[in-house]
């Protein structure tokens, strides 16, 4: 077996021809894109970036269980999600995906994650390769999230980041600074600490396990900014969870989120994750059960506000251990 | 910036000026009803999170409650969570809003405001991509976003 990172497409049996279009976009960049079958690809046991709308459940976990090495499925449809999450600890997926060619992660970065991939970290550290330098601060209060959001929105402004991408960008990280904050934050038995806050207005030192790190990088084609915890607790269903709730809510004309949000006293709006998803590119989670969890949003500076209407997210999963 | 507010009275209104980001900080309470229309006048908002959406929802729907609200120059960050829960807009009556536009001589957007009316006119969004010229050269601005998505709103 060659450690040899390659890149599969596995055919599409719906013979759209997108695949066609997206080997062809891939090969122009690379020369380990190659198409085959699940089947001939357990058999060929090399390393290789998988990508496929339609591998089924049942191809999916054999590939799983006999083709470790095949680290990485791209799916699509959030049923194909679904099904992914359930397979196994690492994925890489697109919600809704329109045109592989367009697709706003370019083939450059999908090839950099893999390449993260192979060396088992994607930590913020392994995502900037995307270029520039990595700002980091430490929150050790609630409040210490607005100096901090400051920071990075001028930190954006001197960079001259376009307007759209910098609201999109703040946005998405405040989510997961909240999620941070106030979802992570668990006893031994599971038991969520601050969710239930009614007045989020109060500050509150941190320390220990409770501190959050917050970094970022800006650079000249992504803007990067993973959040992480101590806490190591979000798993793939919970992502699975809020995405099929908000969708769902969501689905047919002039249906929105209005049964998501939460409108009691206590605990957050139940709206955050489904806000990041829709503000940004792409999603890393890579967690590392117990011990971390980090968060990381990717926005591509050459996607404009339409592109990001309508355009696939990724979310890639990576689970430690 | 943290979250203000500023009352100022009209003929037939309390307009209520609400400045900064709304989320955990911003506090309604000084936004009450009173016997006139109450108008939250959104012009100076920079950005609205999940829990500012929480807060802001629980605000409007017991203001609605009591009497009329009206919405004025909602910002686009606001249009977008508008459509995405649109309980923010049944509880209210949008008077006015901004829209995203873009040039190809300048990197960040255009906002202009509209009246909620004039939008919902036939033809409205068909012709906005020659409807707005840029300030700065002679090419009309172009609609940022995806109308069918961004003016979903209108069509409740």
């Amino acid at each position: 077996m060659t450690n040899r990172p390659a890149i599969y497409v596995v055919p599409s049996r719906n013979g759209s021809g997108e695949y066609a279009a997206f080997c062809q976009h891939l090969r122009a960049r690379v020369d380990t894109v190659d198409a085959r079958e699940p089947g001939a690809l357990i058999k060929d046991g090399r390393n290789a970036l998988v990508l496929s709308t339609d591998l089924g459940a049942e191809e999916l976990t054999a590939l799983r269980s006999k083709a470790p090495h095949c680290s990485l499925v791209h799916v699509s449809g959030l049923s194909s999600v679904e099904v992914a999450l359930k397979n196994g600890p690492l994925f890489l997926a697109a919600d809704a995906c329109l045109s592989w060619t367009d697709h706003p992660l370019s083939v450059d970065l999908i090839l950099k994650l893999y390449e993260a991939l192979t060396r088992g970290d994607l930590r913020i550290d392994a995502l900037a390769l995307a270029g520039g330098a990595i700002e980091k601060r430490v929150l050790t209060s609630l409040h210490a999230q607005y100096p901090a959001i400051e920071a990075l929105g001028a930190a954006l402004e001197a960079a001259n980041v376009r307007d759209y991408h910098r609201s999109a960008f703040v946005d998405a990280t405040v989510e997961l600074i909240t999620n941070a904050l106030y979802d992570a934050p668990a006893d031994a038995d599971g038991k969520a600490l601050r969710y239930d806050d009614a007045d989020r207005s109060k500050d509150a030192a941190l320390a220990g396990r409770e501190l959050v790190e917050l970094r970022w990088v800006v650079g000249e084609r992504y803007l990067i900014a993973g959040v992480a915890d101590h806490y190591g607790r979000l798993r793939p269903k919970h992502i699975l969870q809020v995405l099929t709730k908000c969708y769902d809510a969501g689905k047919g004309a002039g249906s929105t989120l209005n049964s998501v949000v939460n409108t009691s006293a206590k605990g957050g709006a139940n709206i955050g994750f489904f806000t990041v998803v829709s503000k940004v590119s792409g999603l890393v989670v890579t967690v590392d059960p117990g011990v971390f969890t980090e968060v990381s949003c990717i926005i591509d500076r050459a996607a404009s506000r339409k592109d990001m209407r309508i355009y696939p997210r990724l979310i890639v999963f990576k689970e430690r251990g | 910036m943290g979250f203000q507010i500023k009352r100022v009275e009209e003929k037939d209104a309390t307009v209520y000026e609400l400045k900064g980001v709304i989320d955990e900080l911003a506090d309604f309470g000084p936004i009450q009803n009173g016997p006139k229309v109450t108008v939250l006048d959104f012009d100076g908002i920079e950005r609205v999170n999940s829990y500012g959406v929480k807060k802001w929802l629980r605000t409007v729907k017991d203001l609605a409650a009591r009497g009329p609200v009206r919405y004025r120059r909602c910002p686009t960050a606001l249009v977008e969570q508008i459509n995405m829960v649109s309980a923010l807009y049944e509880a209210a009556t949008i008077e006015s809003f901004y829209m995203p536009f873009r040039c190809q001589c300048q990197e960040d957007e255009i906002h202009k405001l509209v009246k909620t009316a004039e939008a919902t006119a036939p033809g409205f969004i068909e012709g906005l991509s020659a409807k707005y010229p840029c300030d700065r050269c002679d090419r009309k601005l172009e609609f940022a976003d995806d109308e069918s998505i961004y003016f979903e709103f209108l069509e409740a």
